[in-house]
Formats: C-alpha cells, sequence, structure tokens
C-alpha cells in the first residue's frame, strides 16, 4: 500500500508536464459574400426617374419649404385675472348672487398680427377660482365669443367654503378644441381681444355669511399651448428672411472627375394657398461640392422682388395663385450649375407678407389647408457623360484574427459583374486605420466594362466582367488595424467606337447585378 | 532519445503511465493470489481505417500535415471510414494478503483509472472538407451524411472484491466525466456552383457536448466486472474471461450544449441591404448559427459511460506449455465501433522472456498484427507491446499502439 502513493505523485508530474504543440494545416475555401442588382430604384431614394422613349429621364417635383399658419401666427400663452372685492361690509344670504358679471376683455399680444377671427384646434384655458367667502359659492365662467356650433363657451365651478386667511381653491380645465374665437371684442371692431364674464352665487342650502372690504374673489385663467387651424385678420407685414440647404449625399461622393449633362431646366414655383398677397426674391442659388468648387446661379430675376398673389375662394374653395421661375440654358447657367455636381445647395430669399399693408381691412385668411409652397422641379433626359468622375465611400470595417488559432493568410475576393448602365468603372480599395491613414491599397485586376461593350440579352445591353482583388499575406496579418474600408470607383462613359467619355442616355430598367465572393486560404490550427 | 521522448508523450499526454485493462494482450490465469499486488497497465492506441500513422500523429501531437501527407490519407477513403482513439491507463492494488468481510477467499481491491476513447465514423467527403476547403468540391456536391462522433474522457476510483483462487472481480467505480461528445451529422450535403458563388446546405444533426476547461463537470457510478471460467480446453482446462467494464452512466450536472440543426440552406451572398444593416456579417449583432437556423440550448443529463464487454481465452504463465493461444471478441455497446476480433500465440521461450503475437480485426480499423514482449521476474511481470506492429514501423500504418502492463506482487 505504501508503494501506491510513492507512484501517484510521479504519475501525477508526469501529466502536468506534458504539453502538446498545434497541428496546422492549410485548405482552400470559396465563400459567397454579395449577391445583389442595383438599378435605379434601389440607387435613388425618392421616385424622381421616369422612363421616357425607352430612357430614363429625372423628373424632380418636390417642395423645398412651405409656410404654413403655424409659421405665422403663434398664440402667445396669456393669463387672464379677475378680482372682485367686497366695497363694503354685509351679510350675504344664501342663494345671493354678489358678482355684477360685467363683461371683461383681455388683450392678446401678437405685436402687429390683428386677428378677428380664429379657430382653435387644440389647447384651452386653464381656470382657478379662489374664495374667501365662508359658505359654497357656484362660480360661473363665460367667455363671451367663443362658440361652438352657436353655443357660447360656459363653465361652473363649485368652490368649497374658505376664509380670508385660507381662501378655498378649485381649478379646472375648459377645452377650446373646435372654439371659434370672435376677437373683435364688445365693440365688434377691435381685434385680438378675448372676453370674459364671472358670476358668483351662494348655496341656497347654506348658511348666511358675512363679508368685509377685506375679502376678495379671484378668478384665473392662463391659455396654454393653443393651437389654432384658422384665423383671419390682418397678419402684419412680416419679412421672413431663409437660407434653404438641400444636402445631396450621393453627390458628396464625388471627388473628382468632369461630369457633362445635356441641356436641362429647373423651375421654381411658388404657390400661394394664404389668402394675402406677398412678394419674395431669390438672394442667392449656389452649390459647392466636394472640392468645394462653387457655382452661382445666374438668373434676370435674381435680388429682384417677384408679386405673389393672393389665394382666392373660400375654404372649401381654395384656388392658391402660383408663380414661376424658370432656369434654364437662355436665361441662366443651370448646366453649368448641375454639371459642378455640388452637394451642398443653398437657396437664399426674402418672403414678404402683406407688403403693401393692411389693404384687404383684416380680411386676410389662412385656412387648415393654407400654405406658401416652394417646388423644385427638374426634367431632364438622364444622359451623362463622366470623364475619370472619382466615386469614393467609406464603409467601418472590422475583422479580427488570432494567428495563434485557424486564420486566413491570404485570399483573393473576386467580383462577377453584369453591367447594363453605360459606365465603366475601375475599382480600388482603401484599408484604413482608425485615424484614417491608409495601410494597404488594393487594385482591382480589371475594368468593370459598360454595357456598351457587351451584347443585348433580355432586351438589354449589358457587358459581364470578372474581377479580383488579390489580398496579400501581409496585408491579412495587418486586417486588425483596418477600421474602415474606402471604395473609390473611377468613372467614365466610353463610346464603343472611340473609347472617349460622351453622354450616354440610360436605358429603362438598367441594373448592375454583382457577386462578390471570396477566395481564402486558411491556416487551421487545433 | 526522441523515441524515449514520444513514448513518455504517448503515455502521459492521456494522463497516465500506467496502463488500462482495455487490451488484447491476454490476462492471466496464474496462481491464486497470496500477498499484495499492485497492477498498473496502460494503453494508447489510435486505430483507423483510412488515416495513415503520419498523418494521425501530427495531427494529435502537433506540426505540420502537409498536402503530401493529406493525399496519402485522403487516397485510402471510402464511402465509409472509422477512426478511434483510445489512451487510458489503471491502476489497481489488490490486498491479497487479507480477506473481506471475514472471508480470507476474497481480498479487497481498489483501483483508480483514466479513460480517453474516441470514435469517428465518416465519409470520404468529410475529410476532404475538413482538410483541403470547399475549393475542391466546386460544382458538386460534398456528402458528409452519417458521420458520427463519440467521444469521453474521464477519470475513476473505485472500490471492489477479488476471489483469490480465480480472479474474478467486481468492481464499483466513483466516475468524474472531463469532457463528453455525442454528435451525428444524419445527412450532409454541400452542392456548390462552378465558381463557387452558390452554395447549397442540406444537413440534419444533432450534437450533445461538454463545454468549458473545468475538470469536473459530471458525476457518475460505473461497475468494473470480470469473471473467470474454467473450462475444458483439450486434454486439459483453461480460464475464459468474461469483462465488462465501466458500465454505467453519469449525470452532467455541469450542463452541455445541446445544437441541432434541420435546415436546407441557400446561400449566394448577402444583398446589399443587409450589409449595411445592423445584421451585416461583420457586425457584433450577426450570428452565423441564427442565419443557419441552428438551435443552440443547454441541458442537464444522463450520459452512458463508453463501457465494453470483453469475452476472451487466457493464458497461464505457470503452465508448462511453452505456446499457448488467445483470442476473444470485444463490443462497445455505446460506440458505432464494429466488434473487433483478436487472436494470438502466446510463447514461453524461457520463463524470464516471454512473447506474444495477435492479428486483430474491427474496432475502429481493420486488420492489424500485434508484438508482445514479457519480462517475468519472480515478484514482477511487466509487458510492453504494441497491438499494431506495422503503425510503428512503417508511416504507412494506419494507427500506432503501445500497451503496458506491470504487476507487482509484493512481500508481505
Amino acid at each position: 500500500m505504501k508503494q501506491l502513493f510513492l507512484i501517484l505523485p510521479l504519475l501525477a508530474l508526469l501529466t502536468v508536464a506534458c504539453k502538446r504543440e498545434q497541428a496546422v494545416w492549410e485548405s482552400d475555401w470559396q465563400v459567397p459574400l454579395l449577391d445583389d442588382t442595383l438599378n435605379l430604384d434601389k440607387l435613388v431614394e425618392d421616385s424622381i426617374v421616369s422612363v421616357n422613349g425607352g430612357y430614363y429621364e429625372l423628373a424632380i417635383d418636390r417642395t423645398i419649404y412651405e409656410l404654413k399658419l403655424s409659421d405665422i401666427v403663434d398664440i402667445p400663452d396669456t393669463t387672464i385675472k379677475d378680482d372682485y372685492g367686497f366695497t363694503f361690509n354685509t351679510n350675504v344670504p344664501p342663494g345671493a348672487s354678489f358678482v355684477p358679471g360685467n363683461v371683461e376683455e383681455h388683450v392678446i399680444d401678437m405685436g402687429d398680427i390683428e386677428l378677428k377671427k380664429i379657430r382653435v384646434k387644440s389647447g384651452g384655458v386653464q381656470i382657478t377660482a379662489k374664495s374667501p367667502i365662508g359658505t359654497t359659492c357656484f362660480f360661473k365662467i363665460q367667455l363671451p365669443g367663443a362658440t361652438k356650433n352657436g353655443v357660447t363657451l360656459t363653465q361652473e365651478f363649485e368652490v368649497p367654503p374658505g376664509s380670508s386667511s385660507n381662501l378655498s381653491e378649485v381649478s379646472g380645465f375648459v377645452d377650446l378644441a373646435g372654439y371659434e374665437l370672435d376677437l373683435r371684442g364688445q365693440t365688434q371692431g377691435s381685434f385680438n381681444k378675448i372676453q370674459s364674464k364671472m358670476s358668483v352665487k351662494t348655496d341656497a342650502n347654506g348658511p348666511q355669511v358675512s363679508v368685509t372690504t377685506l375679502d376678495t374673489l379671484r378668478f384665473t385663467a392662463t391659455i396654454n399651448d393653443l393651437v389654432i387651424d384658422y384665423a383671419r385678420g390682418y397678419f402684419g407685414s412680416q419679412l421672413i428672411t431663409d437660407t434653404i440647404s438641400e444636402n445631396i449625399d450621393a453627390l458628396s461622393k464625388i471627388s473628382s472627375g468632369i461630369i457633362d449633362l445635356p441641356s436641362s431646366s429647373i423651375e421654381l414655383e411658388l404657390v400661394n394657398g394664404l389668402k394675402m398677397s406677398a412678394k419674395a426674391k431669390l438672394t442667392e442659388l449656389k452649390n459647392v461640392n466636394a472640392q468645394q468648387s462653387t457655382v452661382n446661379m445666374t438668373h434676370p430675376t435674381l435680388d429682384s422682388w417677384i408679386t405673389i398673389n393672393s389665394a382666392t375662394g373660400t375654404e372649401n374653395s381654395l384656388q392658391p395663385s402660383s408663380t414661376s421661375l424658370l432656369f434654364d440654358g437662355s436665361n441662366s447657367n443651370v448646366e453649368q450649375y448641375l454639371e459642378n455636381h455640388g452637394a451642398k445647395n443653398d437657396i437664399g430669399f426674402e418672403l414678404q407678407l402683406n407688403p403693401w399693408g393692411n389693404v384687404s381691412g383684416g380680411w386676410d385668411e389662412i385656412f387648415p389647408q393654407s400654405s406658401l409652397k416652394v417646388n423644385l422641379k427638374a426634367n431632364m433626359p438622364l444622359a451623362v457623360g463622366l470623364t475619370d468622375v472619382v466615386l469614393k465611400d467609406t464603409f467601418d470595417f472590422s475583422f479580427k484574427q488570432d494567428f495563434t488559432k485557424t486564420h486566413v493568410t491570404s485570399g483573393t475576393m473576386w467580383v462577377k459583374a453584369t453591367n447594363a448602365f453605360p459606365l465603366s468603372g475601375v475599382v480600388t480599395l482603401y484599408l484604413l486605420d482608425a485615424s484614417g491613414n491608409t495601410i494597404a491599397t488594393i487594385n482591382g485586376s480589371s475594368t468593370f466594362s459598360s454595357s456598351v461593350f457587351g451584347s443585348v440579352v433580355n432586351g438589354i445591353l449589358q457587358k459581364q466582367s470578372f474581377v479580383e482583388f488579390p489580398i496579400a499575406e501581409s496585408v491579412l496579418e495587418q486586417l486588425d488595424l483596418v477600421k474602415q474600408l474606402s471604395l473609390k470607383v473611377t468613372m467614365n462613359t466610353p463610346n464603343p467606337n472611340t473609347n472617349i467619355s460622351e453622354q450616354m442616355a440610360i436605358p429603362a430598367d438598367a441594373f448592375f447585378g454583382f457577386k462578390v465572393g471570396a477566395k481564402l486560404k486558411v491556416e487551421a490550427r487545433i | 532519445m526522441m523515441k524515449i521522448g514520444k513514448l513518455l508523450v504517448l503515455i502521459t499526454c492521456f494522463n497516465s503511465a500506467v496502463g488500462s485493462a482495455q487490451m488484447i494482450y491476454p490476462g492471466y490465469s496464474d496462481s491464486a493470489i497470496s500477498q499484495p499486488i499492485i497492477e498498473m497497465d496502460g494503453i494508447f492506441d489510435l486505430q483507423g481505417s483510412a488515416i495513415k500513422r503520419e498523418f494521425s500523429n501530427t495531427l494529435l501531437f502537433g506540426g505540420f500535415i502537409d498536402e503530401g501527407m493529406k493525399g496519402r490519407s485522403f487516397e485510402k477513403h471510402s464511402a465509409v471510414n472509422r477512426f478511434g482513439i483510445n489512451a487510458n491507463a489503471e491502476i489497481r492494488y489488490i490486498n491479497g494478503s487479507g480477506g473481506f468481510m471475514k472471508r480470507d477467499s476474497v481480498a479487497w481491491m481498489i483501483k483508480g483509472g483514466y479513460f480517453a476513447l474516441g470514435n469517428l465514423i465518416y465519409g470520404q467527403d468529410a475529410f476532404g472538407l475538413l482538410f483541403y476547403g470547399n475549393e475542391s468540391y466546386l460544382n458538386t456536391t460534398a456528402d458528409f451524411s452519417n458521420t458520427r462522433l463519440d467521444f469521453a474522457q474521464f477519470q475513476k476510483i473505485g472500490f471492489g472484491i477479488v476471489n483469490k483462487k480465480n480472479k474474478s472481480s467486481v468492481t464499483l467505480n466513483v466516475v468524474n466525466v472531463q469532457n463528453y461528445v455525442d454528435g451525428t451529422i444524419r445527412k450532409g450535403e454541400l452542392t456548390q456552383n462552378e465558381d463557387g458563388s452558390q452554395i447549397n446546405l442540406d444537413i440534419q444533426g444533432n450534437m450533445l457536448a461538454t463545454t468549458g476547461a473545468n475538470f469536473n463537470k459530471g458525476l457518475g457510478l460505473s461497475l468494473d466486472v470480470d469473471y473467470r471460467i474454467l473450462v475444458p480446453w483439450g486434454k486439459s482446462t483453461t480460464t475464459f474471461q468474461v469483462m465488462a467494464q465501466n458500465m454505467g452512466a453519469a449525470y452532467i450536472y455541469n450542463g452541455m450544449q445541446k445544437i441541432a440543426v434541420d435546415s436546407n440552406y441557400s446561400y449566394s451572398g448577402f444583398d446589399f441591404e443587409t450589409l449595411t444593416s445592423d445584421s451585416n456579417p461583420f457586425g457584433d449583432d450577426f450570428s452565423i448559427f441564427d442565419s443557419l437556423g441552428i438551435e443552440k440550448r443547454d441541458v442537464k443529463r444522463f450520459v452512458p459511460l463508453p463501457g465494453y464487454l470483453q469475452v476472451a481465452k487466457l493464458v497461464d504463465v505457470t503452465s508448462a506449455k511453452k505456446v499457448q493461444s488467445f483470442f476473444g471478441i470485444r463490443l462497445y455497446p455505446t460506440f458505432s465501433s464494429i466488434p473487433q476480433l483478436f487472436a494470438g500465440a502466446y510463447w514461453k521461450p524461457t520463463e524470464l522472456l516471454h512473447v506474444a503475437g495477435s492479428v486483430t480485426y474491427g474496432g475502429f480499423g481493420n486488420f492489424r498484427g500485434g508484438l508482445f514482449l514479457t519480462l517475468n521476474l519472480k515478484q514482477v511481470n511487466w509487458m510492453l507491446g504494441t497491438e499494431d506492429v506495422f503503425g510503428g514501423v512503417s508511416k504507412k500504418g494506419y494507427g500506432e499502439s503501445l500497451v503496458t502492463r506491470l504487476i507487482w506482487k509484493i512481500n508481505s
């Protein structure tokens, strides 16, 4: 038995002393990575392309600015206070009315806007009543001029007994949604005025109470967050100065090259659904491309006032007015403007409402559907000539390898493409570190050929290409450091006969189908 | 020196310098037990039907598996191939000088052992996919259906009783399960087009495996029975042994991961939208298991231990005969291996040195020839041998085997 205990530690020692070396072998793998087809539906955010004569054309119709009632009128939060103090000491019997119930007017401060009538879409009045009377009182609040379906807004509150030193208090909310408010005051000739009327009656079943000159009934009404959907009156002579910035991200990826576009035109349409006249002027129309090159649009109307007529009709038969500004080759440098492929487009303008004052006598109207819109319209054949136009985009990338375990030692990424666009492209991949420094550059083995060099398949000209991107072992060793993948595509639109770039119309249903895969040599370690 | 090192590695890498009872070398039916005995036996055995020794050796002990090495094994593969590993060691102490429970004919025994048993059944394409990659299977189908892997690594400590006269014994063991794998791919077909841009994977299978590096993942009980029968043999008698080892089960309370898959997955690459979405394949949220419809869950359950049954004719070292035969059959009921048949001759040229030769078929491989040398001293009987002579001397062999047994009769 003793010998057994001598042997066991020896065995344990031998066991611990054993360390196994890794078994290593290489194997070759093919991995599909991407399989997709891009067409204009996928490439363009909105549906801005249409087909005409078998080719695409650009059809842009988008609202780039809109001025609505809420942008013109903002009803400020307003607090109305109505206190009633007793002028002599007296005893108040049960059921007695002792507040005279006079109509009070309260002015809403809206600057030079003079509204006579509004309709509330949402919001209301928060009402608080405080009483020092030693019996239950019934407060009756009326807002003369605030009507819904012809009924004046009336609200009653029951306030419990209070005292001079300890006022009883009741709060409530009156929803004004749907109410029309006549803001002309008692005289019917004023504006921006809300009327109120308060009466107080003691409880008919309560005790007789005495009041003194020190007692005051307090009533507070606060108009909060009132949103209106209709207004009539005079909306002031507001001058609005603004710059609309339209950023087209896709264009910001073009880093160099020449783009040649066909004759084109752009239209800015001013559609006025407000029943008031206005005038506007374009102060600036420019774009800046990725190389910070700026093109300012020239046009005879720039910096000149354009009159915008008032809309006509009623809420149910509103007829907006329309004013157009056309930028074409005859009156502007629109082609040069577009060929600058500016990603940042700035449209500076000034807009003045009621430039000639209150000429309608306070009968301007804004309906729920009313607005003053600026629409951008463009119609042009989608034909483009590209000469060494460089498109550059960067993606986040992360691929970690542990070289002490199974890992990729070398490989080739391949792209099998079918191109029905009349564009050719040379693709280069840049592997970037966290600071954006290039760790490695991987050039494609050949060009993705333009469809013009191909043949007609299924009714459309298309060309197949096979491009390989070899990934050397030295690149894979640094893959841990790669945080971004930058893709550079140099594009041309070659004429198949001359190989010189020229404008090429993009055929309907053009597509770029591609399969991307990787051929990898893997070093297995177990 | 390298040979010695390798020998040491062969023994110690599998946790022992002592032997196991799972060898074909015959047991002895010698004189009755009358003194304390320490028995140690161990085996390290790699055996395959197609994988060459150079390959399995490198795979197991490390090094670079070059194309030539892969090719020589690959070409030997057929539709169904087997590969197994059997590395175990056992030490027993028999208190032969005393009795048990007031019975002098019975001695008590304690034992401890380490076992690592693995068995793999696979097709040639499974080997090809793993070691060559899928590029070799473009424009065709790689069929790795009916692949099965069983592996168990466990230790045991047992207490039992031995019949001093005929050495029949029974032992109850407590078992610690260190690792356990039970996996099957019932259907596995990988079809690719010519340029590798389209993959279709049709797979049905499941795997149950312990995870993590901790030593103790489950506990169980097992029974070892060694029953010896004296039967007439020609004009004399001989002893037959009916042995059941490691028959039992363990509960894996540490949890096992159960992976099940039953799907037909067609893949030609992600689309552009997926690549730019949150679940892009280079993002943290991407799961290949979800993409393949693989269900993963943790389970706690009982698992059977890889016990075996053996019926064999033993040899008697005390016999005056110069040559004796031995033979038998061994089965692993819980493994998908075929029964192993063995037979051999035991030659006593001198009292000091005994030699045995054997032929086996089945188990994890095909035909093999074994050779065993035994040094027979007064108190010590030490055997060193191999069940695969060809594998030991030639890289063209299909396995490797080293067996040893030490019996030390201690003077009381």
